[in-house]
């Protein structure tokens, strides 16, 4: 149907149309979130018929139309300080009810209010960028419409959830958003990684979803049996535990808390849920920058900020809020450290991050944390847009270890890369600084746990752990920008690996790579780049990933020198540069996989120089030398290509249409990508500026922005016009010694240590990789040879996991099969054997029995009958005959009844009676 | 026993013997067409039997129809069912045991019966009639003077016996006087002393008709009683039994008769259809 | 005499004797035409019996000669439709033997 007519019903709907003061109305509030999902519809139905050009252009163009009423309202509410209601009618209404849980009333109602307006800023004009970048790198996709019909799926559900003004409504995106990542994670399903990827983004986060659910449901019946309020809205919500916070027992504040807190750790992947964020670098990197850097990880924080009023009630909720946050981001920081998958150190990053935020609404700093996913988004989106770009160019390599000396070749790229890692590190004055500081400031100096006995001692912990974790970050973004672009390149023309062999323990690829054949280069069949449309490569990789490179060192120790990998060119027709396997022996070695060791000469595939570990920590771009071990290493296979569930897909990125390319060098990516990365390098640089706290002169505005949601009033919150906050002191904040005039000094040193722990993990990583090429690390690696594996194994989290969890519910499946099939089958082939047996003895005693008597009746009859039938002679004589005998005993019968008296007194005299 | 006793004695032994010989020779022979004539023999024996039996009618009827008619056409089918050259040993018989022990059984328990068992003797009706204050009881007799002549029924041959009975008589009875009378006929007479029991007295010659008889019972003193049969037509003599049978068919009869004429009719064209030569091919 | 009794009884024996000839006849003979011979000593004899006894004993009068000669008009019906049918055997089978008329043998 067209649109006005659309439109239209959607007038004709709605009965109580609440408008905020800008006379905003509901039908277009409600376009922001059903636009994308039109686009979906269209994309679905129709789109896949229509030429690429026509689906980028409608899909861009809903969400372009989204963000421009985003804009709208962002104005209007910024305008009128009041949130804009647009309620369209009653979704859950049973009539006749007054109390009880079938009282409550849900509406189809959405709420822009500040919180709101960020989020849908973010969204729509993150993710228009986000769908102006994928048409260049999906270009050569098969499935174009299909893909751009989930992003615009997943846009409209993202919406949804921010602006919704109920958990229900905010439930269905939640759920959606995870719909949608499962989609677009396992995109290119035909590997079977890629479908085991999406599958466990979504089997994790539907853990974290029960306990959502549990929470809110616990939520919405404590709130009506208590107070007799059964609803679900927020803004009623938050009136009824207002004005009743006293009244509203700990206890049950903490297990709502904690219950919604699980629901966020699986959809903001914190621990113990996080598993599913690495192994989602197997769907296209547009996706990870979206989904998984910049909207849907951050539903969990969004979702802690806006329901503040209830974990403030909880100390105990907020401290684990803070602490697991705090525990991510140093948990994840330190697995970054040790891996070599280019959107394997990013999504760890994101894991740090989104830690940092949850540190950050753990404390009661909302707006620092809503702050900080402000800022991450633009400069992680912009790391992922850039990691995307660089593998676009190396033609689908992702190894770190292969790459180098991009600087010159891809420019762009580097220049907002850096920028971006640089803001991601918190070098002043770019956004992640501030964000990032206000979070650590306001962990040293809550005043949230006062009275528990968390007082005192808890936030400074947080601090230093989240100063640690800042410090880790930098330090591995530094390496990573190093290794990507500055370091001595390792791609180039083929050659032979001849380099020392990987040190056993870290070739656990070697044995699994026997089997794999050569990527076949061009695009296969269905589109798809002709090395994906072979299952058998990628088989597991991670284990080399993340592997400090100690392979000449572990040759001394054990190996022999396995047999050089005859020369060969790395491709057909991508002629993927290699190092030089002359270059591999000498240097010292970072990396060590089972790359290039195996003198397989099947396993190739483009974009993998084929064997790095000797030379990978080289910075010297001098040595440029191809290399083109046929036998691409499993590792590179591996980290290329999806592997083990656990590292699941990751190597399509390079995969995806590059088929096509000519490869002989990395080169820049088309404009219609390095627009965003540059959008967003520029936002890294300004946004920060919303929120420079008052102790550096700055007025905070964010933080003011946000104070009408993050404060907790009882009163109704449209009422509340709260005035534009530039400079506004007394915004009821929780920081007292925040705003206004006497500024802590601890928080000028604090932010001092911060800058200092970026510069020093920057500098730190300068030095170990830029300078000495890797080799302390190589060193650091193979003394604590454990350590390092312990880590690169990404602290075994996953078969934990694996045999903890899953292996006892599938043994219990295994069960349940079994008693199913012996027992209860069993029963009922046991019932039916007896059934049979019965109607066996019946069957007989039937056959035996009665058949028996009824022939044996007729054959009697036979019998007598053949005797008797001998008297009918045909002879009329005979038969006069014994006419007359038996007339003739008729008769004596009758002479003796007539002379009975006599003969009887004869008889009786005769035998003497 | 009179010399006419004697002789009808004689004759029915003679003609007893000719139909028994006859009916065994027609048992037994082997050659159908002396068992044919076998069977005229036994066929006029029984006429003549009938005629000693004063049946005279029915001894022309036999003798005619039977003898006449049926045995002629016996014959004939003897002649027409037997190829000439066959009929020396045309009559084979099956004699089983079966059958001679049976016909053995009938004939003696008829004999039982007839001989033994059967009172073929029925005594007569009485009658009782006052007369002169004594109950005198009258009795009538056939010919033979023991079997009972039923009061209306018919006397055999002319010859009747009466009998009287009178236990108590008033006064001295000495003898009985019989008288029958008829209507056109003399009175007949007969006196016989009296005697405890039953007195009879026998009249013959008879003629034919209704005869009413009294008895007069008298002794010394005269008449002590008169008793008359109770009415008219006491008994009837015939001589002859042609009247009463032709009056029998006339009368009750008269619907089986005409019946019997029917059906001897449709006999008669049954059997001519029965016998019609079938028209071969 | 060897019979002084009363001459029914002549006649009844007579009659008995003659009765069991004819049966005998028919229960042994095999031509069909001494059946019928059979047949007719049969009705003889019980037509003497009749007779004996309507002329022996009035008892009711005359029926006994009645019946007699309505028995002498059936046995003339009678032997004329016997003999109708054995002609009519002998003209089907060619004899008239009665043990070969058996196709009501089981």
């Amino acid at each position: 149907m067209s649109l006005s007519a659309f439109v239209s019903v959607l007038q004709e709907h709605g009965d109580n149309v609440a408008h905020a003061a800008g006379s905003i109305s509901p039908t277009l509030v409600w376009m922001v979130p059903l636009l994308p999902v039109f686009g979906f519809v269209f994309q679905i139905f129709i789109g896949q018929k229509l030429p690429k050009p026509i689906v980028a252009f409608v899909s861009c163009g809903v969400v372009a139309a989204s963000c421009l009423i985003a804009w709208i309202l962002f104005l209007n509410v910024r305008a009128s300080h009041q949130p804009i209601v647009a309620d369209i009618g009653p979704w859950i209404q049973i009539p006749g009810f007054k109390d009880g849980w079938l009282s409550v009333i849900a509406r189809h109602k959405l709420v822009v209010d500040q919180l709101t307006c960020v989020m849908i800023l973010v969204i729509t004009n993150i993710g228009f960028l986000i769908h102006v970048y994928s048409t260049g790198y999906m270009a050569d996709e098969k499935r174009f419409a299909r893909y751009f019909s989930y992003l615009n799926l997943f846009t409209g559900f993202m919406l949804i959830l921010v602006m919704a003004s109920n958990v229900l409504l905010m439930f269905v995106g939640w759920e959606g958003v995870g719909l949608c990542s499962y989609l677009l994670i396992g995109f290119w399903f035909e590997k079977k990684e890629n479908a085991a990827a999406g599958m466990k983004a979504f089997v994790v986060n539907r853990v974290g979803d029960l306990a959502f659910t549990i929470g809110a449901l616990t939520l919405f019946v404590f709130l009506g049996r208590q107070f007799h309020v059964w609803t679900i809205d927020f803004e009623e919500m938050k009136q009824v535990i207002l004005t009743h916070k006293d009244a509203i027992p700990v206890g049950l504040a903490t297990f709502v808390g904690i219950m919604l807190f699980i629901g966020a750790t699986g959809k903001s992947a914190q621990v113990p849920l996080y598993v599913w964020l690495p192994d989602a670098m197997a769907g296209p990197t547009p996706v990870s920058a979206l989904i998984h850097a910049a909207t849907m990880v951050t539903a969990g924080v969004y979702m802690i900020a806006r329901l503040n009023f209830l974990f403030t009630l909880s100390p105990t909720a907020m401290a684990v809020v803070t602490g697991i946050g705090a525990l991510t981001a140093i948990f994840a920081g330190s697995i970054g450290v040790a891996q070599n998958d280019i959107k394997k150190v990013l999504a760890y990053s994101t894991v740090s991050q989104l830690g940092f935020m949850f540190m950050g609404v753990g404390v009661g700093a909302y707006a620092a944390g809503v702050f900080h996913l402000f800022t991450h988004a633009f400069f992680k989106a912009c790391l992922f847009l850039g990691s995307g770009s660089v593998i676009h160019g190396m033609g689908g390599e992702q190894d770190i270890r292969k790459m180098g000396g991009l600087k010159s070749k891809m420019p762009i790229t580097f220049w907002t890369f850096l920028i971006a890692s640089l803001a991601l590190s918190g070098v002043p004055p770019l956004a992640g600084f501030f964000s990032k500081d206000e979070i650590l400031w306001q962990a040293w100096s809550t005043d949230k746990f006062a009275g528990t006995a968390l007082a005192g001692w808890y936030g400074k912990l947080i601090w230093l752990v989240g100063a640690t974790a800042a410090a880790c970050t930098a330090f591995y973004m530094t390496r990573l920008v190093i290794k990507t672009f500055l370091d001595r390149p390792k791609w180039g023309t083929a050659t032979a690996f001849s380099g020392g062999g990987l040190p056993d323990w870290m070739d656990e690829e070697k044995k699994k790579e026997s089997k794999k054949e050569p990527p076949k280069s061009g695009t296969g069949p269905d589109g798809m780049p002709a090395w994906m449309e072979d299952d058998a490569i990628g088989g597991d990789l991670p284990q080399d990933e993340s592997m400090l490179d100690l392979g000449n060192v572990r040759k001394k120790k054990k190996d022999p020198e396995p047999p050089p990998p005859p020369p060969k060119p790395a491709h057909d027709d991508e002629s993927h540069p290699a190092i030089p396997s002359s270059l591999l022996q000498d240097e010292s070695l970072l990396d060590l996989g089972a790359v290039g060791r195996k003198p397989k000469a099947s396993h190739e595939d483009h974009g993998h120089a084929s064997d790095l570990p000797h030379d990978e920590s080289m910075l010297d771009l001098g040595k440029v030398g191809g290399h083109g071990a046929p036998s691409h290493d499993a590792h590179d296979a591996h980290d290329a290509h999806a592997a083990t569930p656990h590292d699941a897909g990751h190597g399509h990125d390079s995969g995806h249409g590059h088929g096509g390319h000519g490869h002989g060098e990395p080169h820049e990516s088309p404009f219609s990508m390095w627009l965003a990365l540059v959008v967003l390098a520029a936002g890294s640089i300004l946004v920060g500026f919303l929120g420079v706290p008052a102790a550096l002169g700055g007025s905070n505005r964010f933080e003011h922005w946000l104070s009408p949601v993050t404060e907790a009033h009882a009163s109704h919150g449209a009422e509340h016009a709260e005035k534009p906050a530039h400079g506004e002191p007394a915004a009821h904040g929780s920081e007292p010694a925040k705003e206004g005039h006497a500024h802590n000094p601890m928080e000028y040193v604090l932010m001092l240590v911060s800058i200092g722990a970026a510069f020093g993990g920057i500098g730190f990583a300068w030095y170990i990789y830029g300078k000495r090429q890797g080799v302390p690390a190589q060193e650091f690696a193979e003394k604590h040879r454990e350590l390092y594996e312990l880590v690169h194994d990404k602290y075994r989290v996953d078969e934990l996991y694996e045999a903890a969890v899953v292996t006892p519910l599938l043994n219990l499946n295994e069960g349940t099969c079994r008693f199913d099939n012996e027992v209860v089958d069993g029963a009922v082939n046991g019932a039916a054997w007896v059934g049979k047996k019965v109607a066996g003895g019946t069957g007989l005693v039937d056959n035996e029995v009665v058949d028996a008597a009824v022939n044996g009746a007729a054959v009697a009859i036979q019998i007598v009958s053949r005797r008797v039938r001998r008297a009918q002679t045909g002879n009329i004589k005979e038969y006069l005959t014994f006419a007359l005998v038996g007339g003739l005993f008729v008769i004596a019968l009758f002479c003796l009844y007539l002379t009975r008296e006599p003969l009887l007194a004869k008889i009786r005299e005769l035998f003497g009676s | 026993m009179e010399a006419s006793d004697i002789v009808l004695n004689v004759i029915f032994y003679v003609l007893a013997a000719a139909a028994i010989a006859g009916a065994v020779a027609v048992a037994v022979s082997k050659n159908i067409v002396r068992s044919a004539f076998a069977l005229l023999a036994v066929l006029f024996s029984a006429a003549a039997l009938y005629a000693v039996m004063k049946a005279d009618f029915i001894a022309a009827a036999q003798v005619l129809i039977y003898v006449g008619g049926i045995l002629v056409l016996i014959i004939f089918a003897v002649m027409l069912t037997h190829r000439i050259t066959d009929v020396k040993l045309s009559n084979e018989s099956t004699p089983g045991p079966a059958a001679f022990c049976a016909c053995l059984c009938l004939l003696f328990s008829l004999v039982v019966v007839i001989l033994f068992t059967a009172r073929w003797q029925r005594e007569s009706d009485e009658v009782v009639v006052r007369s002169g204050g004594n109950e005198v009881f009258l009795r009538q007799y056939q010919g033979d003077g023991s079997t009972g002549l039923a009061f209306g029924g018919a006397a055999f041959e002319g010859s009747v016996v009466l009998g009287v009975r009178v236990d108590r008589p008033n006064g001295d009875v000495k003898y009985v006087t019989f008288t029958a009378v008829s209507g056109k006929e003399k009175p007949k007479t007969v006196v016989i002393p009296f005697q405890l029991g039953v007195t009879k007295g026998a009249l013959s010659d008879l003629a034919e008709g209704d005869w009413h008889w009294s008895a007069v019972l008298s002794g010394a003193d005269g008449e002590v009683a008169k008793a008359e049969s109770p009415a008219a037509r006491d008994f009837t003599v015939n001589r002859g039994i042609t009247k009463t049978v032709a009056r029998a068919l006339a009368g009750p009869y008269l619907l089986a008769f005409e019946v019997v004429s029917v059906l001897l009719l449709a006999a008669l064209v049954g059997a001519a259809f029965l016998a019609r030569k079938e028209v071969r091919e | 005499m060897i019979f002084t009794r009363h001459p029914l009884e002549h006649m009844l024996l007579l009659s008995a004797i003659v009765f069991c000839c004819g049966v005998y006849t028919i229960l042994t003979r095999k031509n069909a035409v001494s059946i019928l011979m059979g047949v007719e000593l049969v009705l003889n004899a019980a037509n003497i019996n009749f007779v004996a006894f309507s002329q022996y004993t009035r008892i009711g009068g005359v029926h006994g000669n009645v019946f007699t000669i309505f028995v002498i008009l059936l046995a003339a019906a009678e032997a004329a439709v016997a003999l109708a049918i054995i002609i009519g055997m002998y003209q089907n089978f060619g004899k008239v033997d009665v043990d070969q008329a058996d196709n009501m043998k089981e």
